[in-house]
């Protein structure tokens, strides 16, 4: 086991620390620090669930700089691994200034982009009944991530109401747009 | 230590959601870290030297409580609850049905809300309507009002069945439809309560599973209040594009100095209690720097993507 995996482990299993940016050793070893975002990004996807929830906790720590190297595990092809990465980087964008919106679209575009052709349908595991009000796939949500950097005001409710075919046409209409470089 | 400063902390459950595991959860959890007072029902206090701060914290379940709570000022509220899809928070009794009874309950609780959202809202007729036997006021209207408070997919909704000359009871395109012609079967239905609630209502979209309806919600509760409270925390499914808008109108309207947290997807997840432990963090929930903890705090799975508005 490498010295950073350990240092990771040890903190991710320590109880006592509930606030990993008040660790030393976290803010000067682990925050921002590649190999350990690859190291936290496997242990996301291949642990416990205890252990899943606390290093997605410390990844929430990172900042906007790191989302470059955190979007680029989108690639791999699974709908709950993608839904999950997106939801921790919308995290890390919504406690960041809104200054670094548009620095935090072209470090993450690339990355995003390809997911606005993943139709799989996002399943959440509510333990209890909440009220449905729409059926979001993994594109939707790519979608919504680019324009909420793009106009914060964008109102994502009404989109996630749209009939499936209609949000088609507006990702395809965003996508050709993207192509042509016609978004800044 | 000098007499700290008192920050009352209410946190308002509304009806079913006071049954989950997360709602038990949070008094286990405030009677393990905060000290009881055995003279009050569901009343805490927990002193937090470091910042010379005592937050006096109480669980309530009446939206009488919850509107006092958003005139309290100062306060930190929490409504933890159903949206209802943007009727409003619903309160009721514990082990309350999804279709309580007419007789014990002559006033349906699921339709009781504090009313804090916009003119009019889409609900589907038999997830809601008919399964929570409630009987909303429909939209009246032909065409949209001089003065409009709806969403955007909603306008549109209005203004094209406005238009539309065709109203086929399978087309996708919204038009004002009655139920009783396209789906008699449903619209003849009693719900639990008895009441056909359906027969004479229409509906402006079809989805695969239901009839999507469009019912008048409005402001007369929110405009009671003041806003007075510091802090409102709206765990409710969507709650950023149900109650959001009306919120800042009346925070500007009152020269409110709420900050709100709000969710921008359907949740349901123990974030409340995840509030209350920042809290007793010593986080504070007002600041720029604070919100940022408590967001990250409460970003966990389900938790509906909150987010940190004034």
């Amino acid at each position: 086991m490498s010295i950073k995996k350990n240092l990771i482990e040890k903190l991710l299993t320590n109880e006592k620390v509930a606030d990993f940016s008040e660790s030393l050793v976290f803010r000067e070893e682990i925050l921002d620090d590649s190999e350990s975002i690859e190291i936290l990004l496997d242990i996301l996807k291949n642990s416990s669930k205890p252990l899943k929830l606390r290093a997605r906790q410390m990844l929430l720590e990172f900042s906007p700089q790191s989302l470059t190297e955190i979007s680029s595990a989108l690639e791999s092809q699974n709908v709950n691994w993608r839904s999950n990465l997106l939801e921790i980087i919308l995290v890390i964008i919504s406690v960041s200034d809104n200054n670094e919106r548009n620095t935090i679209y072209d470090a993450i575009k690339a990355n995003v982009i390809p997911l606005l052709s993943d139709q799989g349908k996002i399943q959440h595991e509510f333990n209890n009944p909440v009220e449905i009000e729409y059926q979001s796939r993994v594109c939707d949500e790519a979608y919504l991530l680019l324009m909420n950097l793009l106009e914060p005001e964008y109102f994502d409710a009404d989109f996630l109401q749209l009939d499936e075919k209609i949000r088609n046409q507006e990702i395809a209409v965003f996508e050709s747009r993207f192509n042509q470089n016609l978004l800044s | 230590m000098a007499t700290p400063k008192n920050i009352s902390v209410i946190i308002a459950i509304g009806v079913d959601v006071r049954d989950w595991s997360y709602a038990t959860g949070l008094v286990n959890y405030l009677n393990k870290h905060a000290v009881k007072d055995t003279t009050k029902t569901n009343h805490w206090s927990f002193v937090l030297k470091s910042k010379k701060i005592k937050y006096n914290l109480r669980v309530v379940y009446a939206k009488s409580e919850f509107k006092k709570a958003l005139d309290e000022k100062g306060a930190y509220v929490v409504y933890d609850g159903h949206s209802r899809y943007g009727q409003g928070p619903a309160f009721g009794p514990a082990n309350l049905t999804d279709c309580p009874a007419a007789t014990s309950y002559p006033n349906n609780p699921w339709e009781d809300n504090f009313r804090m959202g916009w003119d009019t809202i889409k609900v589907p007729c038999l997830e809601e309507i008919l399964h929570h036997c409630t009987d909303p006021k429909e939209f009246p209207y032909k065409k949209a009002p001089k003065y409009f408070f709806a969403r955007k997919s909603v306008k549109t909704i209005v203004s094209k069945a406005a238009v539309k000359k065709s109203s086929k009871c399978r087309q996708s395109n919204p038009a004002k439809r009655k139920l009783l012609k396209c789906s008699p079967a449903n619209a003849k239905k009693a719900n639990g309560r008895g009441k056909k609630t359906l027969l004479t209502r229409h509906y402006w979209m079809k989805t695969p599973s239901d009839y999507e309806t469009l019912i008048q919600v409005g402001r007369k509760d929110l405009n009671k209040v003041h806003l007075k409270c510091k802090v409102l925390f709206m765990n409710s499914c969507s709650s950023k594009w149900h109650f959001y808008y009306a919120l800042k109108r009346r925070k500007k309207n009152k020269a409110s100095r709420c900050v709100f947290y709000m969710t921008r997807r359907v949740c349901g997840a123990a974030t409340t209690e995840i509030f209350i432990k920042a809290l007793f963090a010593g986080h504070n929930p007002t600041s720029s720097t604070g919100s940022k903890k408590f967001l990250k705090a409460m970003g966990i799975p389900d938790s509906g993507s909150i987010q940190f508005l004034k």
